[in-house]
Parts: C-alpha cells; structure tokens; sequence
C-alpha cells in the first residue's frame, strides 16, 4: 500500500502552504505602489493542488502510467475601493461570469516550499497590481475628461460579503498503484473476447485535491477532496455511418464506492450490446419539428445545457465598454418578474445541498472562487416566471450582491407541476404529433452529447411501438422549448453532467420523464465517418475455429 | 517545396518539412528503464506478428516486399527547478512504435519521388501498450501494418503511374543483423531523492540577484530501449542511455532586454555527469557572466574577421556542412544539393578533415551524445570520413542509396515513433595544421587591421542555430551566440557584447576559414529534421575566419523591474 502523506505531514504542509499565501498577501498589501498610483484595495489567493495517480489499460496490458503533483495558483488583485475600482468598466470574462480568477502562468512547486510560493504569487501580484492600477487611473482620467461622476454613469461594483473561514478537516487518502494496476489490465481484458469492438480503452485514476483561498478581508478556506474515476469506453469495428459512443463512467469518493467487478462486467457486456457490436442500425433521416418525449439523463442534461446558462446574470450588459460582448442579448437580466418557462415548472439552485436523500451531489460546493460561501437554495424559477439570476460579487450598480452562486447552480432542482403516469404522456406525445399532422413522434432515452448524434427511438401513432433509430441530432434546441412542456412523471433523478456554463460538474434533480410540445430533431452530419477497407491480414483477436 | 532549416540548440531544434508545412521538433531529452526480467520477450511477440503479417501482404496486390517494426521503450526520470524549488519531479514510461511497410521491390517501391513532393516512407506511428502482454502487442501492431500498407499502396500506385528512368534504387540491400544487449537497470543509475536536492542547489544561487529575471536547472535521464525487426531477418535490442543537464537563466539589461544564457551537460549515466561541487562553480561563472552582460553594449551589424571558439565552430559545422552531406536529401530535386556533384573536389581548406563516428563513445572525458551500435534501420554505424584534406569523400548515408553510393553507412535515424533519414551522428573536424589560441588571435588583429577594422570578433558561447538546404529559399544559416567579445587591434581588453548573430552562407563561409586552433570542444544537443529530434555532437577546433557577417539578434523584453524584491530562501521580506 503506497499511503498518501501522512495526518501529520498533511496538517503541516497546509499550514506552511497557508503561511506562504498570507505573508505574501500581507506585503503586497502593505507595500505594492506605483508612483502616481492607488494601492490595491483588495487581493485574494488562491491555490489548488492535486495528487494521484491515474492508468489506462487496454486489452489486458497498462498503456500509459501517471502520478500528478500539481500545484497551481490564481490571484485576484482590485485597485479603487468596492464602490469604483479598476473593473468597474471592464469586468474580465471568468469563470461564470467574473472577474478573471484563472490560473497564473507557469506552475507553483511540488513541494510545500514557503518561498516558492511566495515567488510564484510575488511575480504574479506585481504584474496584476500594475494593471489594475494604470487602468484604474485610466477609469479616473476618462471620467475627469468627460466631466463625468461616477455615481451618474452606470459601472460595476463589487459587493460586500460576510468574510468565509472554514477549514476542512485533513484528509488521509491513500491508493494501491499496483493493485489498481491488476483491476484496469483484468477489466480492459474482457475486451480481448469482443474482436468486433476497438479502441478499448479503461481508465482509472484517483485523486487527492486541496483548494486553499485567503484574502485581505479575512477570509481563510481550505477544502480538500478525494475522488475515484473508472471509465471505460469503446466502439464496434464495423462501420457504423452515424455512429454514437459510450461510455461508462463510474465516480466515487473511495475505492469501495465502485461497483464489483462482475457488476462491471455486466456493464461491458450491455455496452457492446447496446452498440450493436457492429450491428448496423436504421439511421435517423428527416427533418422533425414537434413533441418528443425525454428520458433520465436526456431531461437533466436539458436543463443543464440549455436552461442553466441562461441563469446566470449579465452583470456588465448595461456598461457602455462591455457592450461588444457575445450572448449579453441572451440572457434573462431583463425579464426578472416575468414569464420565461411553463407554469408547470420551478427551478432553484442548491449549490450548498452536498447530498440529496443520502445521495453525494457531485456538483456541490461550500464556498465559490470568490470566497462567498454557496447558498442552501436560491429560486430562480417559479411556476413559470423567473424570480433571480445566479450571480457573483461583481454587480451592476443598484443590482443586489452575490447571491451563493458564483460557482453556478452547482446543484440544480427542477420540481415539476404538471405530472402524469409515463403511459398517459405516452398517449399525449401520439396526440400531439398527430395533432402536428406528423407520421410518427419520437422518444429519446439517451444524453445527447454536444456535436455528436443521438439515438432515438420512432414512435408509430397507430400502435406505440417503437424502433430504434441512430444518427439523430438535437443540436438547435432552444430555451424557448421549456414554455411548452407537455407535462412530466412524479418521480425525480439525479444526474452529475458538465456545467457548460463554467465548466464544473452540476448535480440536476429532474423529473424522470419529461415531454416537450415542441422540439426540433435534425440527422447527424458525421463527416469524419468512412467506410474502412477490411484488413488483409486476420485479427490476432480472432480466434482460431 | 522542400525546405530545410536545421536548428541545433542546448536546446536544439530544427525544422524541416517536405511540402507544405513547416515542423518544429523541441528539446527531447533522455529518461531512465527498469531491468525488467523477460523485457525482451517484446522481440519475439513483435517478430511474431511481422512474420504473420507478411505471409498475407507478401502474397497481396501489390505485394510488400519489406516491412520493419520499432519500438522505443523509454523509461526515466525529468526533474527540474526554479530559484531552488523544486517545479516537477516524474518518472517517465512510455512506447513509440512504428512501422514501415515498403511496396513493389527495392529498384522502385512507394517512396519513389514524384512529381513536387517526395517520401521517404513515412510509416504510421503509435503509442504502444507498456506491457508485453501478446494480444494488445499485436493488436496495436496489427492495426498499424494494415494503416502502413494501405498507405503505401497508394503512394506506389502513383509511383507506377509516372514511370521514370532513374537506375538509382529507392532501397538498399543491405545485409540482415542479431544483436541484443543487455537491460539497464534504470534506478540503479539514478538516485531521485538525491537528484531532486542536486537540481535544486543548481538554481538556487540566482535568487540572490534581483535583475535575474529567471533560473531554472532540469536533469532529464532516460533509456531508450530500442527493438527492430524486420522481414530481412534483422533483429536489433539496443540501448541509448543519456543524462542531459541544462542550467538555463536570464538577465534584465539596462535597457529592458531580457538576456539568456545556458549551461548543458551530457553523460550516458547520472553518475558520470559533473561533481556538484563542479556544476556550482560553472553557476557562479553563469551569474558572473550574466552581470557582465546587464552592462554589455548592443552589437552593430558587422562584416569582419572572427574566431570561433571550439563549440560554436562545432555548431558552425553541424549547420553549414553537417547538414548538407546527409545523403537522402541529395536525392531530392527540391534539395539545394550543395555538394551532390563535388565528390572527390575540394570543398574545404586542405587542412582540414571531417569524419562521422557514431561508434565513438567519448571525447576526451566527455561522452558522446550522437552514439549508436546500430541505426534506426538496423544498420551498424560506422565511421564515415566524409572529407580527408579538405576533399569531398561520401555521405552520411542511410538505406535511401545515391548515385554512387548504394549502401548505407548506418546514419539512418528517426526519433522514436517517425521514419528514419540520413542524420548526423557524432561530426569530427580534424585539422592537420593546429594553432595555438595565441596565434588565431595575431592572426585575426592583423587582418582586421588589413581590412581597417578597429576590432574582430571572438563568438565564445552559443545557444544553437539554424539552416536552411532547399532550393526555394536562400541557402543560409543563422548561429545563435551568447557569449561573443569584440577583440580590438590597439591592445583593449577584449569587451563583451549582446545582442550578436552570426550569419551567412555556407560556399562563402567555407573559402574564408583560413586556420584552425590545437585545442577541441565538443558542443551537445538534439537536432531535429524531417526525421524529428536526434542526439548529435560536434567536436571542433575553434576556426578563425576571414569574414564573417552578423546581424542584431531579436530583443526580448524583460518587463519592469520589481517593486518589491524577490522573497529568497531565509531572507526576510
């Protein structure tokens, strides 16, 4: 058993880490000026570090090997003062919409080394303190030139919080690279029984993550997290025209979290099944506009990529020098109060929720990249009209402040009004495209990944049966979809997607089943499709008769 | 359009890319292997397969007259740092295969040049499974012969399409090889934990200054472990060992400039590099030198005479001449083909001798980078004198034959996953009339006064350079000094200068050597070329040169000095 570090180590090395971030941060504070220049008012640090270990296996043998300790530090340097300050005309584009909080160039040492990081954030404080304070003088100048107050001209503030301090307790994780070696060899074997599937390909990592954030208001945040992730994914060798891929992904917070190896196996086993182990199926061929009825992952992943970034706030649409700004015009700021969705559904963000019915909701988390920490709920939609928009410290003069969502929803709940037994939503989605003057309707049960086809499954109007269809695409589906739901089940999922907003997970609890009046399904252009030339030379995978 | 700039650095590099791109290929350097029992097994499950493939594509439409498989197994360690911290500490592990499939028969086969583009039988590359696990061996080698000889079908049926009268054959014929040596232990050739405090008192040093703008030392240790095979029956498992230590920092000049300079290391093993006590010295000379050149004054263009030290007559020689005697390149009809019809002519000063050696493992007490039993087509290396007494001999060649010289002399060479072309190995200037450094100096200060120049040059450092060989661009080179005094005729102290390339073309530079130095410096590094990355040396004497031409280098710049100072290890700030 290889351990990670030790309690003790840990606590220390968080402790030397921490002191290096506050005697920097303290400095720079004291002593950063430029001639003819504001100090900096404000200055976060944050630094995240990871290590773990991760492999790839295929066909029984380990293709590649790493272990990953990685540090890495971002800061946030503010000159002005929270009414007016250098980003009150200019806000950056970060992560969900704030100010840029990325990660600094060039990586911080591996090892718990005091001056280092000091230099890492020395060199990076002084290059943003300088910025901030030429452009905040720039700000002061413009104003003065056009003989404007800052209090008539519409500007960006960044709004006071509750200063966060939170220490999470130390975490001991510890991981056996060759017994996780012998795991990945044995699962990616199963393969070598399947000559009609390729690219096999199993991984496996785990990882230690340590998220520390201190500012000059006080706040002090240490998080840590372990994590597991088994993924497995392949296709058939047959070519398959608009073929879709799979994958099975399963994620943990410990070893023992993650399903048996014969439970796995059952999984592969579905897998190829499910991909037609080079069976080719009817392709999805027209060009469909009408109800379609979701299933699980399909509804949640909805709402995660078509409703979610719409929820966000546009803080800075109302300043003149943002104005060039893409998707500003797309987001709701305008239209608080009023009707954005059906009726039948209420959605709210629970970004503090870490579990739901005993359930880990991936998408979690306590404290955002501003040290704010994360609401318990936030309602943004009520029966229909939308209530708030998810937003962070830097708002819009006259805006209310950060609300616990600078992360995003992180865990997104949509409670539905309007449920019906899946056989009468059945029933209703054959009305409704007959009503549509349509031939048939459509179901899909699976997540459709961005650029990529969707199966789907054609619903005849005369019986109800279904046949399966691949290469369908749900590329255009709008927001406006969501105003005319159909209705749904009672029951709720959870599932864990990518929040395509900011790029962390987000954790929806959606209805099971869900029917949308009218959707817009197209075939899947899949231009890297070929057909291939079969080998001359046999499969060494293929057994001998 | 076939364009060739070489690039050989420290951190060398180099571009050149048949056709419509350019490729550059960054510093690769060497990481360690483990003795695992049974490794070589890996031969005969590599062998296996070959054999089954080509029983079927031997026999196919058109037929595969040969096909070889290569792996590289690299195993090692990189470290590095920065002002003492450690940055990175990782093992490496990985596998490169590649596999060439060659079609229709050694006269003409697929990698016939036609019409603008030629190919020198780009085989398909892959990351192979670490484990010589049988099925996942060959499955990878399977999927790729099948991409290799697709792949070559059609090149060849554009060959036959374009029929032409060249007697010169695409392939050699070469006779087939058994070698193994072998494993090397790779942590017993190198302790980490110790590795890991060494680096960091190499970078530590240049935190006490605060114009260094940065400090960083790396130790990149690796065993390419090398298997062949091929349907000729060659069967090669070969080491290539190699410690690389780079030392690199910069310095903020007066005027805002940002200044590199470097300092590299090569042995075949960790032990062999220099002591610590050694490698700490040189850092105090770096940051000694890195002051100087704070307050050196920017160089003017200049035309005049200069001396070369050994290692920039060294890279001098890789550019200019190395490069231009690499056979395969002589085939092509976008190539400049400098010195294709010089054979036996007089193409340097008499004195002067130059020889290729990828058998020699040493130099002095320095060992040498461009080593190999074997190259990367199963051919032995051997010594090629390429020029005696300033005539042109041969080439450097590998199994793409020339006009009169069908066979390989064992310099065909690819970084680990691309195809093989004639490379450099280790490049040996000789002279036969050696002078002292006195002398090259009386003789530079009296043709500068000859030519009325108030001062010479003296190029004491380099970095790299660059070459370009094809016929469509202007066939020059371009040598990146970081250290160059000028040398004046009234006696001055010798100044150093910033700021300083050397340039020129190669015709015009050879006619103007005029004397070689009594004392030999060996310069180290990886060049890359169509082929990718290859270690390559270059032992010289220094050259005193009649004229040569510069120009000012690009200026970086170092961003604004600090306002706070930088925190250093048990300094308070």
């Amino acid at each position: 058993m290889l351990p990670g570090l030790n309690n003790l180590q840990a606590q220390s090395d968080r402790e030397i880490v921490l002191k290096a971030m506050e005697d920097e941060l303290e400095r720079s504070m004291n002593d950063l000026m430029l001639d003819d220049h504001d100090r900096p008012f404000f200055i976060s640090y944050r630094v995240f570090e990871t290590s773990g270990f991760s492999l790839t296996a295929t066909l029984g043998a380990i293709s590649t090997r790493n272990r990953t300790p990685l540090r890495r530090g971002s800061v946030r340097l503010i000159v002005g003062d929270y009414d007016f300050n250098d980003e009150s005309f200019t806000q950056g584009m970060g992560y969900a919409g704030q100010p840029n909080t990325g990660f600094l160039r060039g990586s911080m040492p591996v090892e718990a080394d005091y001056y280092g990081i000091r230099r890492h954030f020395w060199q990076s404080t002084e290059e943003m303190y300088r910025r901030a304070a030429k452009g905040f003088k720039g700000h002061k100048t413009k104003l003065e030139k056009e003989g404007k107050r800052i209090e008539d001209t519409p500007h960006l503030v960044f709004s006071k919080v509750p200063v966060a301090s939170y220490e999470s307790p130390v975490l001991e994780v510890s991981w056996n690279e060759e017994a996780m070696a012998k795991r990945a060899r044995e699962i990616s074997a199963i393969f070598l029984d399947y000559p009609e599937m390729e690219n096999s390909r199993v991984y496996y990592a785990v990882s230690h993550d340590r998220e520390y954030f201190i500012s000059s208001e006080g706040a002090r945040i240490v998080e840590e997290e372990a994590s597991v992730l088994l993924s497995i994914s392949a296709s058939p060798v047959r070519p398959v025209p608009n073929f879709v891929p799979k994958q099975l992904k399963y994620e943990a917070s410990s070893f023992d979290q993650l399903p048996t190896d014969d439970e796995i196996r059952e999984d592969i086993i579905e897998m190829i099944a499910k991909l037609g182990g080079g069976t080719e199926i009817a392709q999805f061929e027209d060009s469909y506009e009408g109800p379609v009825l979701f299933y699980d992952k399909s509804v949640a992943n909805l709402f995660a990529r078509q409703m979610i970034p719409r929820l966000n706030a546009s803080e800075s649409a109302g300043i003149e020098e943002n104005s060039g700004y893409s998707n500003r015009s797309k987001q709701l700021d305008h239209k608080i109060g009023k009707r954005v969705t059906s009726r039948g559904l209420t959605v709210s963000a629970l970004p503090g929720a870490q579990t739901y019915r005993g359930q880990k909701m991936k998408g979690a988390y306590r404290y955002d990249l501003e040290g704010v920490k994360a609401t318990d709920s936030l309602l943004l939609i009520e029966k229909g009209y939308l209530k708030e928009l998810m937003r962070g410290r830097t708002v819009l003069k006259g805006s209310p402040g950060a609300n616990g969502t600078g992360l995003g929803a992180g865990v997104l709940s949509v409670i539905s009004h309007d449920i019906r037994p899946e056989a009468e939503l059945k029933r209703m989605l054959i009305e409704l495209a007959e009503d549509e003057g349509l031939e048939y309707a459509l179901i899909i049960r699976e997540m459709p990944v961005l650029g990529r086809g969707v199966n789907v499954y054609k619903v005849s109007l005369e019986d109800g049966s279904e046949t399966l269809l691949g290469g369908a695409s749900l590329n255009d589906l709008k927001f406006n979809s969501f105003r005319k739901l159909g209705g749904t089940s009672s029951d709720r999922t959870v599932h864990h997607l990518p929040d395509s907003f900011n790029g962390r997970s987000v954790s929806v609890i959606a209805p099971a089943i869900m029917l949308l009046e009218d959707v817009e399904v197209e075939p899947y252009q899949n231009y890297g499709a070929r057909k291939r030339k079969e080998p001359l030379v046999k499969n060494p995978l293929v057994k001998e008769d | 359009m076939l364009l060739k700039k070489c690039r050989m650095l420290r951190r060398m590099s180099c571009i050149n890319k048949p056709g419509r791109g350019r490729l550059w290929i960054a510093l690769a350097f060497m990481i360690p292997v483990l003795n695992l029992s049974g490794q070589d097994e890996l031969l005969t499950i590599m062998t296996n397969e070959l054999d089954r493939e080509y029983e079927v594509l031997a026999k196919a439409d058109p037929p595969a007259y040969y096909i070889d498989y290569r792996i590289n197994d690299i195993r090692g360690y990189e470290l590095a740092s920065s002002f003492g911290s450690l940055m990175s500490s990782r093992p490496i592990h990985r596998r490169m295969g590649h596999v060439r499939v060659r079609v229709g028969d050694y006269q003409r086969d697929n990698t016939h040049e036609v019409g603008m583009f030629g190919s020198f039988g780009r085989g398909p590359s892959m990351m192979m499974p670490l484990e010589n696990q049988p099925e996942a061996v060959n499955y990878a080698l399977w999927k790729a012969t099948d991409q290799g000889y697709n792949r070559a079908k059609n090149a060849y049926e554009k060959v036959l399409e374009k029929p032409d009268s060249s007697a010169v054959p695409d392939f050699s014929n070469e006779q087939s090889t058994q070698f193994t040596e072998p494993a090397l232990n790779v942590s017993e050739l190198m302790r980490v934990s110790i590795w890991e405090k060494r680096i960091k008192e190499l970078s530590a040093p240049f935190a006490r200054h605060e114009d260094i703008t940065s400090a960083n030392a790396a130790l990149y240790f690796s065993v390419d472990r090398k298997y062949f095979t091929s349907t000729e029956g060659t069967r090669i498992v070969q080491n290539a060992p190699g410690a690389y230590l780079i030392i690199t920092a910069n310095i903020r000049a007066e005027d805002g400039a940002d200044i590199p300079i470097y300092k590299t290391y090569f042995a075949f093993s960790p032990k062999n590099l220099p002591s610590q006590e050694q490698m700490l010295r040189d850092v105090e000379e770096l940051i000694k030198t890195l002051k100087e050149l704070k307050h050196a004054p920017l160089a003017e263009p200049y035309s005049g005479p200069a001396i070369l030290a050994p290692e920039v007559a060294g890279v001098f020689f890789h550019e200019i001449f190395g490069h231009r005697i690499e056979g395969h390149r002589l085939r092509s009809k976008m190539d400049g083909q400098t010195f294709k019809e010089k054979v036996d002519q007089q193409v340097l000063d008499g004195s002067l001798s130059v020889t290729s050696d990828p058998g020699l493992k040493t130099m002095g007490n320095k060992d040498l980078i461009g080593t190999y039993q074997y190259d990367d087509e199963g051919v032995k290396g051997q010594r090629v004198k390429v020029v005696e007494d300033g005539k042109l001999k041969t080439f450097l060649m590998s199994r793409s034959p020339l006009d009169h010289f069908k066979k390989s002399n064992g310099h065909g060479r690819a970084q680990a996953g691309m195809s093989p072309v004639s490379r450099q190995s280790n490049l040996i200037i000789e002279t036969s009339k050696p002078v002292s450094t006195e002398e090259l100096r009386k003789a530079l200060i009296a043709e500068c006064k000859k030519q009325n120049k108030e001062y010479g040059y003296y190029f004491a450092e380099v970095t790299g350079g660059f070459t370009f060989t094809d016929r469509y661009s202007t066939n020059s080179f371009n040598i990146m000094p970081t250290r160059v005094y000028r040398v004046f005729v009234d006696g001055r102290p010798d100044q150093l200068v910033r700021g300083v390339a050397l340039i020129g073309t190669p015709l015009a530079m050879f006619a103007e050597i005029a004397a070689a130095g009594d004392e030999t410096g060996t310069f180290t590094g990886i060049c890359g070329a169509e082929s990718g990355g290859v270690p390559v040396s270059a032992t010289s004497p220094a050259l005193y040169v009649r004229r040569i031409e510069t120009q000012k280098m690009v200026k970086r710049e170092s961003g604004e000095k600090p306002l706070l100072k930088r925190p250093v290890n048990g300094e308070e700030n």
